[in-house]
């Protein structure tokens, strides 16, 4: 093999890579069915080496169809084929069967660069099969802190509020968070990057037109986080109660931070909190009249 | 004999293989019972050598229908072809067993082998036998094959060690 063709072998093969990514770094271990609708069949190829192999309706020769791109089949897969390089079927073990103290570090391009095996047929030039070193692209800590931040999932919630049932202008209602989960979130990506989210309050929209106030952490019924409403909620949309109600909104803001490996870890351009989506619950307000009467003898 | 000293063994090999090899493999040939027919050139005595070489081979190609086996029920780990076969076929045992592994196919049982037989030139070698597959199944899978075909193995000796390499057609003539 020329210099030449190993390079178009090194480019088919990162490429095929790519593809076929999620295939070779998923974990094997759980089990699967064939496809609705397909069946396994034993098969023998020319040489007498008898396999199984997945047949689905359609599939000509006890193949199970399958394309590298959206245009469509390049090629057919069967067997062990996993992708297509233009119209060869290939497979390939990532890493090789090999052990890694007999790769051959000599050629080894980096440290991190991985022995792998590729098998492609038809194979006319017999530059698609062959072993060849890999290096898979290096994530950064950066990378792996985004990916741990959108792991970061908020905990579902209703909102909490006292007097309960209905609240009365100018009585100060107590405004809470109702959710299972109280502490702090987190999201870890596969490079020991993980993000954590620490609860830091509440933002709630009273729905009455006075705008969005920020509340200190509150997940239990208590006065921590309170608004008084100066209006009644006469006139509003009708809530589930039968009454005129202000729609109240909430959201939990989260503070976040990093960790590499332990280690706080600064992160340039990601968002230093996090917001759960917008609750919104259903606050009818009364108007109380009070008569004062002096008690006369 | 010399390593590299040409001979040809042709062994017809049945029950008396299990003696001959010594080997400890729970896949154990069946079938025909036919003495060892060895020839040999042009060594003086190389009936001795023969015997050795082809038991040596026998040893090898039982480990690997074992490895085989073992990874096709459920287990694609390459060391179990270590010190029985090498190249692509490793590769594609490997890459076969982690794709059962992946369709939930578990192998069950062993394969049963009759009229082994050992054909060795030199460094090279092919063995032949009648496989019989009815006893190593998978549930759920369709099956309009034969139970028994023929299959053939080439070895080739690599440093002082037999290292299965690849798939070979038996010749037409060699039936079950």
């Amino acid at each position: 093999m020329t210099s030449v063709d190993r390079r178009l072998v090194r480019k088919a093969f990162a490429a095929a890579l790519v593809l076929v990514a999620c295939v070779v770094v998923a974990p094997a271990a759980k089990a699967v069915d064939p496809p609705p609708g397909c069946h396994l069949e034993s098969v023998e190829d020319s040489l007498g080496h008898r396999t199984y192999q997945v047949v689905c309706p359609g599939d000509a020769g006890g193949s199970s169809g399958g394309s590298s791109g959206p245009a469509g089949p390049s090629c057919v897969l069967s067997g062990l084929g996993q992708y297509c390089i233009g119209t060869s079927a290939c497979w390939s073990n990532v890493p090789s069967a090999i052990p890694v103290e007999r790769w051959p570090v000599d050629s080894r391009p980096s440290v991190d660069a991985i022995y792998t095996y590729q098998s492609c047929d038809p194979d006319p030039s017999g530059t698609l099969t062959g072993w060849s070193w890999y290096t898979p692209p290096q994530v950064s800590a950066a990378q792996a802190a985004r990916e741990a931040f959108g792991l970061l999932v908020t905990p579902g919630f209703t909102v909490g509020f006292n007097p309960p049932g209905r609240a009365v202008v100018g009585v100060p209602t107590w405004l809470w968070a109702q959710t299972a989960q109280v502490g702090v979130i987190t999201g870890s990506s596969a490079l020991g990057v993980v993000a954590f989210g620490e609860p830091a309050g509440l933002e709630v929209d009273p729905g009455d037109g006075s705008g969005v106030l920020s509340c200190p952490w509150s997940t239990a019924a208590s006065g921590v986080c309170a608004y008084t409403y100066s209006r009644s909620s006469v006139g509003q949309r009708v809530g589930p109660g039968g009454q005129p109600a202000y729609a109240a909104r909430m959201r939990l803001v989260y503070r976040v931070r990093f960790e590499n490996n332990g280690a706080p870890f600064e992160v340039a351009g990601l968002p230093g909190t996090l917001e759960s989506p917008w609750q919104t619950v259903s606050v009818p307000v009364a108007e109380i009249q009070a008569l004062v009467t002096l008690g006369g003898s | 004999m010399g390593r590299r000293r040409v001979f040809s063994v042709v062994v017809a090999v049945g029950l008396v293989v299990g003696a001959v090899v010594g080997c400890s493999s729970s896949v154990k040939p069946s079938g025909s019972t036919t003495s060892p027919t060895v020839s040999a050139s042009p060594s003086a005595d190389p009936s001795a050598s023969a015997a050795a070489v082809q038991a040596a081979v026998l040893d090898v190609y039982h480990r690997y229908w074992d490895a085989t086996v073992a990874a096709q029920r459920g287990n694609p780990d390459p060391t179990l072809f270590t010190g029985n076969a090498t190249g692509p076929l490793v590769e594609e045992e490997v890459a076969q067993a982690a794709q059962y592994q992946k369709l939930g196919i578990v192998r069950e049982g062993e394969p049963g082998f009759s009229k082994v037989t050992v054909e060795v030139h030199g460094d090279s070698a092919e063995v032949r036998a009648c496989v019989d597959y009815s006893n190593w199944v998978a549930a759920g899978v369709e099956d309009n094959l034969p139970d028994v075909a023929p299959a053939g193995l080439r070895l080739e000796r690599i440093g002082d060690a037999w290292l299965v390499t690849e798939y070979v057609k038996p010749p037409a003539d060699f039936t079950c």
